[in-house]
């Protein structure tokens, strides 16, 4: 595991082997395989090299854990640099081209100037009955599975503290929807404010066609007691 | 607001709900509950709810039960009202009257007498000078005078 956002390990593919189940794409010519594993901070872009100062080196990358089946995001001679996405993993193969040995390999990585919070999988938390936080859709970008058709939005999540009706409010020519659900492609909508009940899990998505820096407020109140019907005297 | 029909009272039933924040239907109770006898006079029934979240409401209303007095002065505006002969009006309302003095009087044997006197007049009139509806009508509220009064 290649840990951090910049770094250097000194690896050796002396005795590694090509197994049936290592992607194809991940070999040269030699089939002595070793990998590694970085998991991407956030967007941004991913320097890689692998170092050896008697022979030349290939290095594969590829998003997610690959099958045999598996192209990577590129390949290249020596090193690569790919422009990765927050919150994935990406497998780094390294070969040698004809003869094992040792070698540095190096990373680093840049964020992007995308806002932290730019896709649903690392919302902002929020908190309290009630608040305010600053944000920005500047940089921001649209999930493929992700509702609404902004283009530039960035997402927080919060959790009703108590039983009422919460309402969202933004401004920065941006606009608000709080959604239910567990996963990005199956988010309910709510709309800018509704009933909650404690416990309730909201995202709450800010977007905006022009991207804008905003102030995203929110006001819970208290749920009234219940309503007893009796008959007329 | 009900007839007593015996000398504790009357059963008295009653329909109440309750709803939560969100429009969902909540138990509720109330004291005295629905089916209770209630006594001759006002009584206060509270009903009581809470929501899953220990939100609480309550709401009162009255149910008040005729004892004899009020329930013989409203048989008499019933027979002034049922446009009878005004023979017959005047007799079933003189033999009301009298009801009501002898009533005053806590003279209860006198009373039971004189209801039942009431009640062999209107079966009498009955089909004759005065409806049948109304006959049954006067004949049902003298006798559950007697009931409330517990007489022979």
């Amino acid at each position: 595991m290649l840990e951090g956002t910049t770094g250097s390990v000194y690896a050796s593919n002396v005795d590694a082997g090509f197994t049936d189940d290592e992607p194809a794409a991940a070999s040269w010519y030699d089939g002595a395989t070793v990998w590694f594993a970085w998991d991407a901070p956030q967007n941004g872009t991913l320097q890689l090299g692998a170092d050896a100062d008697w022979e030349t080196t290939h290095v594969a990358v590829f998003a997610g854990e690959p099958t045999a089946a598996s192209e990577p995001v590129v390949s290249e001679y020596a090193g690569v640099t790919l422009e990765v996405v927050g919150g994935t993993r990406y497998y780094i193969a390294v070969d040698t081209e004809w003869s094992p040995g040792d070698f540095f390999v190096t990373w680093s990585f840049a964020g992007s100037s995308a806002p932290s919070n730019d896709m649903w999988s690392f919302a902002q938390p929020i908190a309290g009955v009630s608040g305010g936080v600053s944000g920005t859709t500047v940089g921001a970008t649209a999930e493929a599975d992700e509702p609404g058709d902004a283009a530039h939005s960035v997402w927080f999540h919060w959790i009703a503290p108590e039983d009422g009706v919460v309402v969202f409010s933004v401004d920065g020519g941006q606009s608000v929807q709080a959604y239910s659900g567990f996963w990005l492609g199956g988010l309910k909508s709510l709309g800018a404010s509704g009933p909650v009940t404690a416990g309730d899990v909201l995202s709450v998505r800010v977007a905006g066609s022009t991207p804008s820096p905003f102030t995203l407020a929110w006001q819970t109140a208290p749920a009234p007691a219940p309503t007893v019907t009796v008959p007329r005297a | 607001m009900t007839d007593a029909d015996s000398p504790h009272g009357r059963t008295v039933e009653f329909a109440v709900s309750a709803v939560d924040w969100r429009g969902r239907s909540i138990s509720v109770g109330c004291a005295p509950s629905s089916g209770y006898v209630f006594p001759i006079g006002t009584t206060t029934v509270t009903c009581s709810a809470a929501d899953a979240g220990g939100r609480t409401a309550s709401e009162s209303f009255t149910v008040r039960v005729n004892g004899v007095p009020e329930q013989l002065a409203a048989l008499r505006a019933a027979v002034v009202a049922a446009g009878l002969e005004t023979k017959t009006t005047e007799k079933l309302t003189s033999q009301l009257d009298d009801v009501r003095k002898q009533l005053e009087a806590t003279r209860t044997t006198a009373v039971c007498g004189g209801l039942s006197d009431f009640v062999d007049a209107v079966q009498r009139q009955s089909g004759k000078s005065s409806a049948a509806a109304d006959a049954d009508a006067f004949v049902a509220g003298a006798q559950r005078m007697r009931a409330v009064l517990s007489c022979a």
